[in-house]
């Protein structure tokens, strides 16, 4: 049988980002999602372990993977070995927060965001608060509606911070306008 | 008299479409819609014309020509997505909304105000004023309120 690639520790040559195998070791790892799982088959129900881990830098840069085995420190290891395969970078306005509101629909698992002022805090569903904690989103506020389903609610904040985030700088190159950072420069934030 | 959802839904379908141009019927309140998107960099152009296409040299609107009168405003696309994502009516016959200045001042800000939802980074609300129609910001910049018509992102 072929050994599985994804069990392996992480390849530092495959890491994403121009990170090493040192950065790693400082991320933060959140194993989500622990459950028994069983296959049924004419011998009888065969139990596994499956996991789901969340890891982050806290600085932007964060994935999650899942894993299964018979033992659960094994299925976690296998899970933490994905999610650093599947690292993404996360665009967070003033390294605190989203850009704008956001909808996301994902299977049965509608969750809204919004963006919220600093000193707001992560007001959020418990999977989205330590999702946040791994990205590094400091203030957010977000609903989570119907499904609730752990797993789902994860893939699904992934989902929308990663592809459903409009940039200032994009909406305004194709609307032909110039962009002004009034926050900042103006009104003196972070001041 | 098509009202002004009309258009907004026109817009909206054009760009889901990917249509280079579309045409809309020729009406004051279109104009004036048309001429706040293409300020605000939603649309490349606004011009008068046929039910075929935009006209290439003036034709003036005569009781003739007036079933066949078209404005064409040409659709504008980058890194393969639609400008306008969303065009949607706020005031509907069912439900006016009208606002003053403090509440428009509370939706430039991404509050909510009257049960409409605050703009967010890159939304635009149309409404029309006394001083015609006009983007939120240029209608707080004048101090005028109005009937809020539309929104777009």
């Amino acid at each position: 049988m072929l050994k599985n690639q994804a069990d392996d520790d992480v390849d530092e040559a495959s890491l994403p980002h121009g990170l090493t195998k040192d950065d790693l070791k400082k991320f933060l790892k959140r194993a989500l999602v622990v459950k028994r799982t069983s296959n049924m088959t004419t011998a009888g129900k065969i139990p596994s372990m499956y996991a789901l881990v969340v890891v982050g830098n806290g600085q932007g840069i964060a994935g999650y993977g899942e894993g299964k085995d018979d033992e659960v420190a094994r299925a976690v290891r296998k899970a933490t070995n994905r999610a650093m395969r599947n690292l993404t970078a996360f665009e967070r306005y003033d390294d605190r927060t989203i850009y704008h509101d956001i909808d996301h629909k994902f299977h049965a698992t509608n969750i809204q965001f919004r963006s919220r002022p600093p000193g707001f805090g992560n007001r959020c569903n418990h999977y989205i608060h330590e999702i946040c904690s791994c990205i590094g989103i400091l203030d957010i506020s977000a609903k989570v509606w119907g499904s609730r389903n752990p797993m789902n609610v994860i893939k699904a904040t992934f989902e929308a911070l990663s592809l459903k985030q409009k940039l200032p700088e994009d909406i305004a190159r194709g609307r032909g306008k110039r962009v002004v950072d009034v926050q900042h420069t103006y009104y003196g934030a972070n001041e | 008299m098509p009202r002004h959802y009309d258009l907004c839904a026109r817009v909206q379908n054009g760009f889901a479409a990917r249509l280079r141009r579309i045409a809309v019927p020729d009406t004051k309140m279109n104009l004036a819609i048309s001429n706040v998107l293409y300020k605000e960099g939603f649309i490349a152009g606004v011009s008068r014309g046929d039910h075929v296409q935009p006209d290439t040299e003036y034709v003036p609107t005569t009781p003739d020509n007036i079933a066949t009168r078209r404005l064409w405003l040409e659709l504008k696309y980058n890194n393969d997505e639609p400008v306008l994502k969303k065009m949607s009516a706020v005031s509907k016959p069912s439900k006016k909304i009208v606002m003053k200045v403090e509440e428009l001042q509370n939706l430039a800000a991404g509050n909510r105000s009257q049960f409409i939802k605050g703009l967010q980074p890159g939304e635009i609300a149309i409404l029309t004023t006394n001083y015609g129609v006009l983007e939120l910001r240029d209608a707080l910049e004048k101090g005028a309120g109005g009937e809020l018509l539309c929104r777009a992102i």
